[in-house]
């Protein structure tokens, strides 16, 4: 089981967008995919037309109860999704409980492991014991970066935590939502990134399909998959699996008997 | 999800993919996602080694590929799926896989053989709740028997499968219990087995090479011998096909018991055919054995060389190379003789001949003496006076006595054993047991002793041809020189087990056995 934290300390940049996307395309692949919605807005779980929990995420978080009982199948085959709650609003204090607070996620993934071959998790913005607890769960973070100044200097925020704290998880950026006539994001996708991350070549454009999925509630890989933006994402997962490797799906035996 | 017959359903042949959707509520609440053809081939042995099991084989052609799967009756989880682009026949062929370990060990030297084959589409589709959310998949299947032995494909009944969704189990337990209640669907039956055997005129375990002779002991003895004659004929006519086109070496093995049960019912039980009759058919039965005997030897070499490979030291496994070469002609020169053999006129006149007299009104000629006693009595008095036979030629071998002794021994001990076999329906299960455990025991060791002699006196004959070869021929001289001696160690081990054996089979309790199940049902013959 390979674990993707989809991440960025800024909000708005396209990680809800991602993780659905590439989790559709990772389960149509054959992968046994799982995305985690952390995110107490709940979009992942809206977008795959889950009901968030209003609570109850607070005993699965002390281990009370298994993070199994609270999955949810999606609409694709080898999709599911385990569901936000509103409890994670104070995810930090839940967290902090435990004697070792920022390898907890960790733990409670490490059950399903023989379920999934692909648990993505869509994190929640700002720095925090959440996302520390992320960076040490994740086998790689995947970072959608607008090619803004602003988000440039998140990104080296980021860069600069992990150096403090020594984590190691590989950082693989790419850049999202960028619009072509902009003469700064044509720059700054031009320009070297911080050598401390990969920069992915992929770059996802701004298109308004990727805003019709609160409407469509799907995956936009699956309504508009040759869209400009479905194929962005096709690219992306593309070079996301050949970078973290170790994503190979076993056939898929889906026989009515 | 353990027991999937709670989840299938078997539909009216009239229902539309459009009318069951309007029937779960509609385009708002049912989604149809589009279909996939694929066809579905079941495999077993020519007796039924994996359904005697419980279990089921079946290839899957899907738009997924091409898979060999192995599950258990009435689970809905299979043991192992692989992936296979051939027809699977040989387990050996299979990838390794808990599957493969598992059905080669059952069906040991037996191939396996396409049994029925179905088509099908499966329409996929979906429930949705409020939230437009799938709470449940369904699959419709439309299925058609489509074997080769049938002229037309066969509707079968059309299927619906439901499939949970994670974290919403309750609304397929609704939707099932909807079906069941309301619609009064009947629950269908995980894996399309028996509905496709039955549409190929089968029967799962319609054969097998074990005895199993309803009679009553009452009975005229020759209404029983008439009834246990056809059912000999009729394994023996089922294994021509197979035995002719060497499919596995069994056929012609079952074929061959067949003809020996019906050699020996034709000699032990006196008195109650025609003569005339019993004299013709001991003589063609006869010319049988002998033209199916080479292949016979040559297939028990064969069955026999990994095991020859085996007790040799690695380095020598090699020098068998010649050995197994030489086999293999040789098979196939006698396999080609039998192949004529059992298709000419011959053959033909012996099956067609001999179930016209078993199946005539009256049996041609004067009946005999017997013919009208009860079977009951007849076959307890042939039982018991060859166990007696048995007895006094196995208490006359010695340590040092002649192998021969051994060899008559084991020829009425099979006798014995055929008897008991026919007859056993009239006797009671649970006290036959005891009888035929020590018989059997009896008889692998005789079997043991003149097997492994036999095959090493043809090694060392084979090994002569091989010094004539010269040089060349000396490291598998030197091969057959070790397996001869282990043969012949094997066998003296079989001579050392003979004396407690017998004596077990010639035990005061197991004489009791036969003189209480045999003797005192004997009446006046005994």
């Amino acid at each position: 089981m390979k674990i993707l934290g989809v991440y960025n300390i800024k909000g708005g940049v396209g990680k809800t967008a991602t993780a659905v996307n590439i989790g559709h395309l990772a389960a149509a692949s054959g992968l046994r995919t799982l995305i985690w919605d952390l995110d107490p807005q709940a979009a992942a779980t809206f977008y795959l037309r889950v009901k968030a929990k209003v609570k109850g995420s607070e005993k699965m978080l002390r281990g009370k109860r298994e993070l199994d009982d609270v999955v949810k199948g999606s609409d694709y085959p080898n999709l599911d999704l385990l569901p936000s709650d509103f409890s994670y609003r104070n995810m930090d204090l839940l967290l902090g409980e435990n004697k070792k607070p920022a390898m907890r996620l960790l733990k409670l993934l490490r059950p399903l492991s023989k379920q999934y071959d692909l648990v993505v998790l869509d994190c929640p913005p700002s720095i925090s014991l959440v996302s520390e607890n992320i960076f040490r769960a994740a086998d790689a973070l995947l970072l959608p970066t607008i090619p803004t100044t602003l988000s440039l200097r998140t990104l080296e925020q980021l860069l600069d935590f992990m150096q403090g704290h020594d984590l190691k998880t590989p950082v693989y950026a790419f850049y999202s939502m960028v619009d072509r006539r902009k003469r700064l994001h044509q720059d700054v996708v031009a320009s070297p990134g911080d050598p401390r991350c990969t920069v992915l070549n992929t770059v996802i454009p701004y298109a308004t399909e990727v805003e019709r999925m609160g409407l469509e509630r799907r995956a936009v890989t699956d309504y508009a998959p040759r869209s400009s933006a479905g194929r962005a994402y096709q690219a992306l997962w593309d070079e996301v699996r050949a970078k973290v490797g170790g994503l190979r799906p076993l056939p898929v035996f889906d026989s009515p008997f | 999800m353990k027991d999937s017959s709670t989840n299938g359903f078997l539909l009216p042949h009239d229902l539309s993919p459009a009318r069951l959707v309007k029937r779960l509520g509609g385009d708002e609440r049912c989604q149809i996602d589009g279909s996939a053809e694929f066809s579905l081939t079941f495999y077993d042995s020519f007796d039924w080694r994996l359904h005697a099991a419980g279990l089921r084989l079946f290839q899957i052609d899907s738009p997924q590929g091409r898979f060999v799967r192995l599950k258990s009756e009435g689970s809905a989880e299979p043991i192992d799926s692989v992936l296979f682009e051939g027809d699977p026949a040989w387990p050996a062929d299979l990838p390794d896989s808990a599957l493969k370990t598992q059905v080669a060990k059952l069906l040991d030297m037996r191939v396996l053989l396409p049994l029925a084959r179905v088509r099908g589409e499966a329409i996929e589709l979906r429930l949705l709740n409020e939230d437009e959310k799938t709470t449940v998949r369904l699959q419709l299947l439309k299925l058609q028997s489509d074997s080769p032995e049938v002229d037309e494909p066969r509707a079968l009944w059309p299927r619906l499968r439901l499939l949970p969704v994670r974290g919403y189990e309750d609304d397929l337990q609704a939707l099932a219990t909807t079906f069941s209640a309301q619609m009064e669907w009947p629950h269908a039956k995980d894996c399309l087995f028996d509905e496709a055997i039955t549409a190929v005129g089968r029967e799962a375990g319609d054969y097998s090479s074990k005895l199993d002779i309803k009679l009553k002991p009452q009975q005229h003895a020759v209404d029983a011998m008439r009834k246990v004659l056809l059912n000999l004929l009729d394994t023996l006519q089922r294994n021509i096909p197979g035995a002719r086109a060497d499919l596995d070496s069994e056929f012609l093995h079952d074929l061959r018991v067949a003809t020996r049960r019906t050699r020996s019912a034709l000699a032990q039980v006196k008195h109650v055919l025609p003569d005339a009759l019993v004299a013709e058919f001991k003589q063609r039965f006869a010319w049988l054995g002998q033209v199916t005997g080479p292949t016979r030897d040559l297939d028990v070499f064969l069955l026999e060389l990994p095991h020859y490979r085996a007790s040799l030291p690695r380095a020598m496994a090699g020098d068998l190379d010649l050995l197994e070469q030489h086999l293999r002609d040789a098979h196939r020169r006698e396999q080609a003789k039998l192949k004529r053999a059992l298709g000419s006129a011959e053959m033909k006149g012996l099956v067609s001949d001999w179930r016209a007299a078993l199946e005539a009104d009256a049996l041609p000629g004067e009946a005999g003496w017997f013919a009208d006693l009860p079977i009951e009595q007849v076959a307890s008095q042939r039982i018991w006076r060859m166990y007696r036979k048995v007895r006094k030629l196995g208490r006359a071998i010695t340590d040092s006595g002649p192998p021969e002794a051994m060899h008559a021994l084991r020829k009425d001990c099979k006798k014995l054993r055929y008897l008991i076999e026919f007859f056993r329906n009239i006797y009671p299960d649970r006290e036959l047991k005891d009888i035929v455990r020590a018989l059997k025991d009896l008889l692998d060791t005789l079997g043991e002793y003149q097997d492994k002699e036999v095959q090493a006196e043809k090694l060392k004959a084979f090994a002569q041809e091989c010094v004539r070869d010269g040089p060349q021929g000396v490291p598998n001289v030197m091969a057959i020189g070790a397996l001869v001696a282990d043969l012949l160690r094997h066998q003296q081990q079989a001579h050392e087990r003979f004396a407690d054996c017998f004596a077990r089979f010639d035990s005061d309790a197991n004489r009791a056995r036969y003189k209480r199940l045999f003797k005192e049902r004997s009446g006046q013959l005994g």
